[in-house]
């Protein structure tokens, strides 16, 4: 993966004017800053209007007060839903990037019968829309809340449970071909020094697949975090739910948008998380997206 | 050997000698067989404490399913020479569970007419059609009803504990019927205080339970038990019985006659009259001739699938597209301020994608919304077929394209800057050597994600649910909005408002998954992806 | 320390393809084995067999005395040497060298002793806590050999370790690892496709070709007795020049009929090579090594064993000219030849290009004082004491004994 600081050949740059040359650049890159930024601003604006109505929202706000972040916190449970989402969000996605680096590595490294329709079914099965199963799910966890309630609904354990089984489906491909990339040679020599399977899985390979294990990692939480249907469904006690669950919950049916603000304040909040982790990432977000699939 | 080589003769294939790999239950590393020995207790240990609610509830195929599962982690692990399960078992068993069994058992169900008025058996239809009929009579027996929960939580599984004012003995009451609970301790109300294995609900837990209170119908000999209200339950006698010898259900006070039809599931009356409690039955391919036969729903289902592909590849396509200009802009370190532009540009992509959703949807309220007032405009976005495909497509485009812009900039920094320069060379003009040069090996690095992409949003529920929810719907077809995809289309199919056909959502969910995957497998055919599996 | 012995080793692949095929070899304990060969001659895949990154189809493989055809490679006591080092990016040099003793479960300050002992036999000291990255391709091919040696393995695996390297290091790290495992004495199998470093590192070499052992012997025996075109084509550079020829009585002796040309074969070589007069009257190939020919011109006799031929090309060494010259004889096609042909791609197109009608096109190295140039017709005097001769049909060599070793 290229750093950005390396100079990439510029055509033709020893003529035209100015404008021919970088002043389009600029002006590409700011209309898509303000396409980017402006519902965003909108939100922020939504989030300090002490009136908290969407009628009364404007782009840019009149007056700044912190009332919705207070109603959010003291009138809602926010705090729970945050911790919430927080919580299955990490352990989903710390879970969701070891069994499918486990998956990846088998799928990279060894030659197995099965391994090609193995490959295959994973493409496959992700194509299905899973959340049509929802009833089957339903009925499943019904049971499974019956005689184990600790990861029934309403639970965290539950919803992990369910968002692990999505796991190799949506990450295997992307990992494998970045596992493709790490040559062979170093499982062998680490081999004859001496390192068991295990000992060259952890030893050599997962240090050397950094990159692609922070970026599922970021997009398996990513989408956790935004996972409402399914949540929706498992989660229905006030101070189980998630951010998307317990947000949806303010807008919805809430004809007069009165809550408009509330919920925007909460959408910054949700944003938070997700938006440090992705700055913390981003050196290794585009190589890891690309990365594996580039190698052709 | 040989003083010459002789041609060698047809390869005999021996059955080779597995090396062993793995350290097995044999292991020569002491630290590394101290691991395996706790994994694997954990793993029993899992085993047993999941064991015991099957034993104690009796659920024989489940724990035969268990402990074979358990084996064969065992057995997995345990052994030396193959590697690779010891891999792939933990990532396959929560797909096996949590995916493919639950989307086997649906795709089953696109062959049934499965849903609301189909939920079960033949014979819990008639357990309800006897039930719903019991009424108070004069020598009905009054209980004292109280409602519990089984299990430690009041989630659990909804009972009645009806205690019999004359006896104080407590019976269990469920849809299956009646067991006695000599365990419980009854107040002086005849109130049950407290049950082990049960968690008593108050008023407040009862009341939000007041639904499925009102539903459950104990059976018994003389009829059911019913609930009136949180706190008494009676005893009374069925009007409507059913009669095996026949096949059919008669009501006593009026005489009159439901037979049962195997083929829609239904209990008819001779004058066509059904009752509402059918029972769930195959349909072979009903569902699907359903699908494409039935005159108005075939005219609109054919022009879903259009918008459909239309919706995706615009989106696929335009963000691809801008994304892929924006990077282009910003791949000159001759522009100042590079990093704070790529910055502030991906931060859709940093949003909460439902609240954003959310958001824009009243960005396209017509009377405060912030479209119409940027615009000056005072258009009913959502309630007009075209102007609401606009919307969702824009609402997609703004939420993909910083994603797009992500993966075209990692793709141009990756190709080397020889070639760009070759070309140049060779008198090559900017465009010219873009199409040629850098626009095709872009593809070849993209376009296993443009076919992801478009997967994705061929199924792009959130996208329509939490938008338009399939509006506006035209007046000739109240099920089939102007901006509904097949998936938001069928998730009202099966969960929506009027009445849930899981079977024939399942069959709609078949024929997305069919289109979707023979558009991915070509795209990955062309692609050549497929042909690196090696 | 110990040998290594293949006995009746075969390596069939899932997908039906045999890359080794009944390989008997026995390196001795100490010994430095060469297996060279073409690509794709299985000589890499023995290799792995041994290291156990291979499973073996059938036969038996040992170290010392022990069969170790299910002993997984952690317990072989073996090093390997990759063509790419493969050395870990993510370690520093010392932790590099030192990761087999790590593995082991070495004591701390023993691993620190024994990686410096061996990172100042390799010159490496300076660069101990540095990146594999930051090191220039000597330096990389430097760590991957101390990786190996510091353990002190029985056997030393190397596969191809010096091709990433230039010319010229490439020379200068010839000698330095054959001194290396003469100091060390560890017995050492070595992989290359370069017949040159075959001939200079080994203490015997083994040829391969399609799976197939051809001919195990010391580099000078198998310079001088090749078994067989392929084997007396692969050794020397340039490659032993051959042609289809009449072997025909002629008085006492033998002569070798090109067809429009003779050469007498010297008496004492139709006495060494007794299998020889079985043939006269029949087609045989006739070899002859570059260095075995003389401008006739500066000889001033003819002994009957010259031919005359036309100069294509003259590349003048300093030492000799190398003098690229046809003359009217038929090209030898065998298996073997074809094989080789294909291994010299390159030179077989570009003498495709000079060749014209004439003949078949030979390499022969004259003295400097030679003054030959294209174009020029030339007598060659042809060494006949030293001539090849081979089966057309098998490629066998004919010889009156079987060299030592085979």
């Amino acid at each position: 993966m290229a750093d950005t600081t390396t100079t990439p050949v510029v055509l033709g740059s020893a003529q035209g004017s100015w404008f021919a040359r970088v002043g389009w650049r600029h002006l590409v890159a700011i209309a898509a800053v303000l396409f980017s930024l402006f519902p965003i601003v909108f939100v922020v604006s939504a989030a300090f209007n002490p009136l908290g109505t969407l009628s009364s929202t404007s782009l840019v706000p009149t007056r700044l007060s912190t009332e919705n972040f207070s109603n959010l916190l003291t009138r809602t449970e926010f705090r729970s839903w945050f911790l919430n989402s927080v919580v299955i969000a990490v352990v989903s996605a710390f879970a969701a990037v070891f069994l499918s680096a486990l998956a990846a590595y088998a799928f990279s490294r060894y030659r197995f019968k099965g391994r090609r329709p193995g490959l295959m079914f994973l493409l496959l099965v992700q194509m299905f829309p899973q959340f049509l199963a929802i009833v089957t799910i339903y009925i499943m966890f019904t049971t499974i809340t019956e005689l184990y309630p600790r990861i029934g609904f309403n639970t965290y354990w539950g919803l992990i449970l369910l968002y692990m089984g999505g796991a190799l489906g949506a990450n295997t491909w992307l990992m494998k071909g970045f596992f493709d990339t790490i040559p062979k040679d170093l499982d062998e020599s680490a081999k004859v020094d001496g390192a068991t399977h295990t000992q060259v899985f952890f030893g050599v390979i997962l240090p050397l697949v950094t990159p692609i294990l922070a970026v599922t990692g970021l997009l398996s939480f990513i989408q956790t975090i935004n996972e409402f249907l399914m949540a929706n469904v498992f989660l229905t006690a006030q101070d189980a739910k998630t951010l998307a669950v317990g947000l949806f919950g303010l807008v919805q049916g809430d004809r007069a948008n009165t809550n408009f603000g509330m919920f925007a304040a909460g959408t910054l909040l949700t944003a938070i998380p997700t938006v440090v982790l992705f700055y913390t990432l981003q050196r290794y977000i585009v190589g890891g997206l690309t990365a594996g699939a580039v190698k052709g | 050997m040989p003083d010459r080589p002789t041609t060698p003769a047809t390869p005999e294939r021996r059955k080779p000698v597995l090396q062993r790999e793995g350290w097995g239950i044999t292991g020569t590393n002491p630290l590394a067989l101290l691991a395996k020995i706790i994994g694997l207790g954990l793993v029993l240990a899992i085993a047993v404490a999941l064991a015991g609610p099957l034993l104690a509830d009796g659920r024989w195929v489940l724990f035969g399913v268990l402990v074979a599962s358990t084996l064969l982690v065992l057995a997995v692990y345990v052994q030396p020479y193959r590697i690779p399960p010891k891999y792939l078992l933990p990532g396959l068993a929560f797909l096996l569970v949590f995916q493919v069994v639950p989307v086997l058992l649906t795709i089953t169900t696109a062959f049934t007419n499965f849903g609301d008025g189909h939920r079960g058996p033949k014979e819990d239809a008639i357990v309800s059609i006897e039930s719903s009929s019991v009424q108070r009579t004069a020598d009905s027996i009054d209980y004292v009803l109280t409602v519990a929960a089984k299990g430690p939580t009041p989630d659990g599984k909804l009972v009645f504990l009806l205690t019999d004012p004359a006896t104080r003995q407590v019976q269990i009451g469920t849809a299956d019927g009646l067991t006695p609970a000599p365990d419980a301790q009854v107040g002086t109300t005849g109130k049950v205080t407290e049950l082990p294995g049960y968690t008593v609900l108050d008023i407040g837990q009862a009341s939000a339970r007041a639904k499925d209170i009102e539903n459950l119908s104990v059976p018994t000999a003389r009829g059911a038990i019913r609930a009136s209200g949180v706190s008494r339950a009676y005893e009374g006698s069925k009007t409507r019985s059913y009669a095996p010898q026949c096949d059919c259900i008669t009501d006593k006070a009026t005489g009159q006659t439901w037979t049962a039809d195997p083929k829609t599931g239904y209990f008819v009356s001779s004058t066509g009259d059904r009752l509402p409690q059918g029972w769930r039955v195959n349909v072979g391919l009903g569902n699907f001739q359903r699908l494409f036969a039935d005159p108005v729903l075939g005219k609109h289902f054919t022009g879903m699938i259009i918008w459909n592909f239309v919706f995706a590849l615009a989106v696929v396509f335009g963000t691809f597209a801008v994304g892929l200009l924006i990077a282009l802009a910003l791949n000159n370190p001759l522009v100042r301020g590079l990093k704070f532009y790529r910055v502030l540009i991906v931060l859709p992509y940093a949003m909460p994608s439902f609240a954003m959703l959310l958001v824009w949807r009243d960005m396209f309220n017509q009377d405060f919304g912030l479209v119409n007032q940027l615009l000056g405009t005072d258009l009913n976005w959502f309630g007009d077929a075209t102007l609401a495909k606009l919307a969702v497509i824009t609402i997609q485009f703004w939420l993909g394209y910083p994603y797009m812009f992500l993966v075209t900039t990692g793709a141009l920094q990756s190709i080397p800057s020889d070639l760009t320069e070759a070309a140049a060379v060779d008198g090559a003009s900017r465009w010219l050597a873009f199409r040629t040069v850098t626009l095709p090996l872009l593809l070849v690095s993209t376009a296993p994600l443009l076919i992801a992409s478009f997967s994705f949003n061929f199924n792009n529920y959130n996208a329509i649910g939490l938008t338009t929810e399939g509006g506006p719907f035209p007046p000739d077809s109240p099920t089939a909005g102007g901006t509904d995809l097949l998936i938001s289309y069928t998730y009202r199919l099966a969960f929506g408002a009027g009445g849930a056909q899981y079977g024939f959502a399942a069959a709609v969910s078949l024929v997305i998954f069919l289109i979707v995957a023979t558009v991915s497998v070509i795209g990955f055919r062309r692609t050549a992806v497929l042909e690196e599996i090696n | 320390m110990a040998g290594v012995v293949f006995d009746k080793v075969n390596k069939v692949y899932d997908n039906g393809f045999h890359a080794v095929h009944d390989l008997d070899l026995e390196v001795q304990d100490g010994e430095f084995m060469v297996l060279v060969g073409p690509s794709g001659c299985g000589k890499s895949t023995a290799l792995r067999m041994v290291a156990g990154l291979e499973d073996i189809s059938s036969g038996r493989l040992l170290i010392g005395d022990k069969v170790v055809n299910t002993v997984p490679s952690k317990d072989r006591d073996i090093a390997m040497v990759f063509q790419s080092y493969a050395l870990y990016p993510h370690m520093s040099v010392r932790d590099n060298i030192g990761y087999g003793l790590r593995l082991r479960k070495t004591p701390k300050d023993e691993i620190t002793r024994l990686v410096d002992a061996a990172a100042a036999k390799l010159d490496l000291t300076d660069y101990l806590d540095r990146r594999p990255k930051q090191l220039s391709g000597g330096q990389r091919q430097r760590v991957a050999m101390g990786r190996a040696i510091v353990r002190r393995p029985q056997v030393f695996l190397m596969d191809e370790p010096l091709s990433n390297l230039d010319a010229k290091l490439r020379g200068q790290m010839r000698t330095e690892i054959a001194a290396l495992q003469l100091e060390l004495g560890v017995t050492t199998i070595y992989v290359t496709h370069d017949q040159v470093e075959a001939m200079t590192m080994g203490d015997r070499i083994a040829l391969m070709k399609d799976g197939l052992l051809q001919q195990v012997s010391e580099p000078q025996e198998m310079y001088e007795n090749p078994a067989n075109i392929f084997v007396a084509g692969f050794i020397g550079s340039p490659p032993m020049n051959m042609a289809l020829a009449r072997l025909v009585r002629d008085g006492d002796g033998l002569v070798v009929d090109f067809g429009s040309q003779r050469v007498a074969v010297d008496p004492a070589r139709v006495a060494e090579l007794g299998e020889l007069e079985n043939w006269v009257d029949r087609e045989v190939v006739v070899g002859v090594r570059h260095e075995d020919m003389e401008d006739a011109a500066l000889e001033r006799l003819d002994d009957g064993r010259q031919v005359s031929a036309t100069v294509r090309l003259v590349e003048a060494l300093g030492s000799e000219l190398q003098v690229h010259f046809t003359f009217d004889a038929k090209a030898a096609e065998t298996e073997h030849t074809r094989a080789l042909a294909a291994e010299n791609q390159d030179e077989a197109s570009a003498s495709a290009t000079l060749l014209g009608h004439e003949g078949v096109r030979w390499i022969a190295s004259f003295s400097p004082r030679s003054k030959v140039r294209v174009g020029d017709r030339i007598a060659v005097h042809i060494d006949s004491a030293r001539m090849h001769f081979f089966d057309p049909q098998t490629s066998a060599a004919i010889r009156s004994r079987v060299p030592a070793g085979a």
